[in-house]
């Protein structure tokens, strides 16, 4: 077997060292060009088998002579990334060297602190994210930088499977798609280094503008999966090409990128030469292909009207939370109880809402309740009661409490409640 | 190319040695009337080449490594004869590979070995049958419920 060992495919046609494949791309070149003998190759690869043959029994404990086949292409994976992580920081030259003089089992271990010295500077990278984050409501963007990641970074196994990327990261960055394909580790410091220099230019802008952009984008802003850095380069530039202020974020239409744009929006940021730079400037070079291609590239602001006043809707609580509130109204022993349940649970106004409907809630005791809420709260209820088809006692409840308020009392709730307005 | 370099596992084809070395059980399983031959040899290496196919399992050790311990183990079983040990050895290699999978690889070779042959031994007075569906199905379930195995076949 030793002597025909050849699973590199070495007469293959390639002779292109592609960095996706590297190790595999590697040994045919080396193949090709014969800067190898067949039996220097040999020996590499074969010290890589035991390796990773080694590798799963160190998996699995020594206590085992077999393993599933699915298990040991994860870990053969992961031996060929590690070894792929040593090698890449060399030249190819070098490459070849240490594949002719070290063994496999010497290149992993090499690469294994190559990984993790990378994993090292992710995390210094991820804390000056966790600095200074971006203040918004965006959903997928908080839930990959408060969850996806730390437990990645917990998680992450360099002996084993350093080639494994986190489950899912929800937030895109400008150039996703360019490192998407990219291992773990690559990938993940492609991706931290995005993150970084888009949270750094993002911070330069006012938070309530981008807020607004992202509302004008869509109204489902905070659960949709957007690139919030792009939305708001793309306004930007547009209002550096207009001569607008590009903090407002609020351009004309225009039809092409001047050549300056970048330049301009370096100089109204005050960044200097650098890998910030270099990133706008990069994604500039792309955007101006976009208004080539003639795409709808600016987001239009929306105008909010003049003193309305928005009520989000919110997360709402799961089905097992609310029926734990319900539980609890109907074991409370008095209404001084139930009526802290309400003032201290429902997190946003469709959750109270609903659970005044509660059957721990008797007649009697809705004026009370609505009693212990503030003037806006009882005008937020009665707007979004206005909405509710449903005709019951807490409805009715609610009218009868507002009616025998003070005649001022009645108009302020009235106007406050003209200017609500509900959004997720 | 991970595949291609996990076939190089599999390609472990039977030779004169790997024969050899399984009949190096010969003076112990003499002891309680097994003689294994180099046609048993054969079968029962070639049968286990099937079981780790079928069950999707690579080898990383020696040909002979699990066969060699289930006979050594099994043969000083009452229940085992020469008349029955090839389709007995034949049975408990697929079982063993099929419950190293179901277990999850939360078991070393030998103790699954060594339950395998106690429960054999005395509750299931022979059967593979019952050791398969009834003995190692409760391991399973055990381990995946964090039970202790001990004693699953006296509830």
């Amino acid at each position: 077997m030793n002597s025909e060992i050849s699973f590199y495919g070495i007469q293959g046609q390639s002779v292109e060292i592609d960095n996706k494949d590297y190790l595999l791309s590697l040994l045919s070149y080396i193949g090709h060009q014969e800067i190898l003998t067949p039996y220097e190759i040999n020996r590499f690869q074969l010290s890589l088998l035991e390796l990773v043959k080694r590798q799963c029994r160190r998996y699995n404990g020594w206590d085992t002579s077999s393993i599933q086949a699915d298990t040991a292409i994860l870990i053969s994976e992961g031996v060929i990334c590690n070894i792929e992580q040593y090698l890449k920081t060399l030249s190819t030259e070098k490459a070849v060297e240490a594949i002719k003089n070290f063994t496999a089992d010497e290149i992993y271990e090499l690469g294994k602190k190559e990984v993790k010295q990378t994993l090292y500077k992710c995390g210094f990278m991820y804390e000056n994210i966790m600095k200074a984050p971006l203040k918004t409501n965006n959903e997928n963007y908080l839930l990959t930088l408060k969850k996806i990641l730390p437990v990645y970074f917990n998680s992450y196994d360099y002996t084993f499977m350093p080639h494994i990327k986190p489950d899912i990261v929800t937030y895109p960055t400008a150039f996703f798609a360019k490192i998407e394909a990219l291992k773990a580790i690559d990938f993940l410091k492609a991706y931290l280094r995005g993150l970084l220099i888009e949270n750094r230019i993002l911070n330069m802008f006012p938070s309530e503008k981008i807020e607004k952009l992202l509302y004008s984008h869509s109204n489902a802003y905070k659960d949709e999966i957007i690139s919030i850095f792009s939305l708001v380069a793309d306004n930007a530039a547009a209002c550096a090409a207009g001569d607008r202020d590009i903090f407002s974020l609020n351009p004309e239409e225009i039809e092409s990128l001047p050549e300056n744009t970048a330049e301009i929006l370096c100089n109204k940021l005050n960044i200097g030469e650098g890998e910030t730079k270099n990133y706008l400037l990069q994604y500039i070079q792309s955007l101006t292909k976009r208004y080539e291609n003639n795409k709808n590239v600016i987001t239009v602001l929306k105008e909010e009207k003049k003193g309305e006043i928005i009520i989000s809707l919110g997360n709402q609580m799961d089905d097992d939370k609310f029926r734990f509130m319900e539980y609890l109204l109907y074991k409370a022993k008095n209404i001084t109880e139930k009526i802290n349940i309400i003032k201290t649970g429902p997190g946003n106004i469709k959750d109270l809402w609903d659970i005044l409907s509660s059957e721990g809630i008797c007649f009697e005791e809705y004026e009370m309740i609505y009693g212990s809420l503030s003037i806006e709260e009882i005008a937020a209820l009665y707007k979004y009661g206005e909405g509710d088809s449903e005709e019951e006692g807490k409805k009715r409840e609610l009218l009868t409490y507002i009616k025998n308020l003070s005649e001022n009392e009645q108009k302020y709730i009235l106007n406050i409640s003209e200017s609500i307005v509900f959004k997720n | 190319m991970n595949r291609n370099l996990l076939a190089l596992f599999s390609n472990n084809a039977i030779t004169k040695k790997d024969i050899d070395s399984l009949m190096e059980v010969n003076p112990i399983t003499r002891k309680y009337g097994i003689q294994i031959s180099e046609e048993h040899s054969m079968e029962i290496l070639n049968y286990k080449k099937g079981a780790l196919l079928s069950n999707g399992r690579l080898e990383l050790v020696s040909n002979d490594s699990i066969v060699k311990k289930l006979l050594i183990e099994f043969s000083s079983s009452p229940y085992i004869s020469q008349d029955n040990i090839i389709e007995v050895m034949e049975d408990l290699t697929e079982a063993f590979y099929y419950f190293k999978n179901q277990c999850e690889e939360e078991m070393g070779d030998d103790d699954l070995i060594e339950f395998m042959k106690e429960r054999f031994d005395t509750v299931c007075q022979g059967s593979v049958e019952l050791l398969i569906q009834r003995e190692l199905e409760h391991l399973i379930y055990s381990i995946k419920n964090k039970n202790d195995f001990e004693g699953a076949s006296d509830e």
